[in-house]
């Protein structure tokens, strides 16, 4: 493999590019990874298959730092995250063996093309609507705006508290396999965590509220990438030099990122999730036409 | 014990170990890349080879350490699969448990296929 000397990479940029997509990435209940690949090929010129392995290391972090946060909270689906990872894990393990194999110029269209997809179903997704219940004079008639009035009214009497919403029936396991297994294959192809298939599976097919959803993505996916990242390993695509300083970034963006949404109101997650990538899908698809010329 | 205070339980030790595992790992990547942006060392290769690694992180190679605290990122989620079987273990949840293992089967396969 190339060595790549010390004053070769922009310490600071790749730091910047980790918080970021830190910040962003648990917001979003995403690791990052579709904010850092394309950003670590555009503006550090670094080959893609180095971009992805360093990604889905500085995903390790961002997901298990948001993961802290939201599994105190009693927000994460600890059993329902273990069984979807089942198949989660074989997938990255089978797109990462590939990715090693295909060219930069597919994988780039390939990231596009899943990003728009994940834009739409975001876009496209209904609140679960639980039963109505008058709480403090609020009244909540989705399970989303349920968890923000528990939040803010925590010695209220309410008619469930956040760990029966957390275990609430799940919808179509098979279908959330499937879609887990193909969240998979494309975290280990892209340098993704997943998670921008896995919320819209968990919320659109299983039916879980969306921040259940994304707690749940969080803890996933740190599980995820790890088994993605091996493979890059074995391969020698990782430099300290690179995951460093976004590894630094990454976590320190993931911290604030896990504070912020705390605050945020399940609809102004889901549009700002499908705004964001969009933009990055633009990014990608336009990056490929570029070097295709 | 309820099945909330199980849950709640096992979500505090899996918070636990992120929290344990995630911190000390950044603590000695950031360290680290203080240290060899201090020493100006020419060339950063990739990860030094597997025999040589523990030598170098005795020596206080910032590169070693830094690879060190990429293991242990690696390492961290495995570690919070092996909580969560643990604690199905003592609950009694077979299917869990079984659940638990399978994945650590697959993880271990993947560090496996990494240092070969």
């Amino acid at each position: 493999m190339q060595s790549i000397a010390l004053d070769e990479v922009n310490l600071w940029l790749t730091g910047g590019i980790g918080f970021a997509a830190g910040l962003l990435g648990s917001m979003l209940g995403i690791g990052g990874g579709f904010f850092m690949v394309p950003l670590l090929t555009l503006a550090l010129r670094l080959p893609i298959h180095i971009a992805i392995a360093s990604s889905l290391v500085a995903i390790v972090v961002t997901s298990s730092t948001a993961a802290i946060t939201y599994t105190k909270a009693g927000l994460t689906n600890i059993k329902l995250g273990m069984l979807l990872e089942t198949v989660t894990v074989p997938g990255a393990i089978i797109g990462a063996l590939v990715a090693v194999i295909l060219a930069p110029t597919i994988l780039s269209i390939t990231f596009g093309v899943v990003l728009i997809y994940a834009a739409y179903s975001m876009i496209a997704s209904r609140p679960r609507v639980a039963d109505a219940i008058l709480l403090k004079g609020n009244v909540a008639e989705t399970d989303d705006a349920y968890i923000d009035i528990l939040s803010r009214h925590e010695d209220c009497q309410c008619k469930r508290n956040i760990s029966q919403i957390t275990g609430c029936t799940i919808n179509h396991v098979p279908q959330g396999l499937a879609a887990s297994f193909m969240a998979g294959i494309f975290s280990g192809l892209l340098g993704i965590g997943g998670g921008t298939i896995k919320v819209p599976a968990m919320t659109l097919i299983m039916k879980l509220p969306i921040k259940i959803a994304i707690a749940t993505s969080s803890f996933m996916v740190g599980i995820t990438a790890t088994a993605g990242a091996l493979i890059y390993f074995y391969h020698g695509y990782i430099y300290p030099i690179i995951v460093a300083p976004l590894i630094i970034g990454a976590f320190l963006g993931a911290k604030l990122g896990s504070e912020l949404t705390q605050r945020a109101t399940g609809t102004l997650l889901r549009y700002t999730f499908a705004a964001v990538i969009s933009i990055i899908a633009v990014l990608m698809l336009l990056q490929c036409t570029i070097q295709s010329q | 014990m309820e099945a909330g205070d199980k849950e709640r339980r096992l979500s505090n030790l899996v918070s636990l170990v992120l929290k344990l595992g995630i911190s000390i790992s950044v603590v000695l990547v950031g360290v680290s890349l203080i240290l060899l942006i201090a020493t100006g060392q020419g060339k950063a290769t990739a990860i030094p080879p597997a025999d040589q690694l523990v030598s170098r992180v005795l020596r206080l190679d910032p590169l070693a350490i830094i690879t060190l605290g990429i293991l242990i990122i690696l390492l961290t989620p495995c570690l919070q699969v092996i909580v969560a079987a643990v604690n199905f273990i003592i609950n009694r949840e077979k299917l869990y448990l079984t659940i638990s293992l399978t994945l650590l089967l697959f993880l271990t396969f993947s560090f496996i296929l990494a240092f070969t």
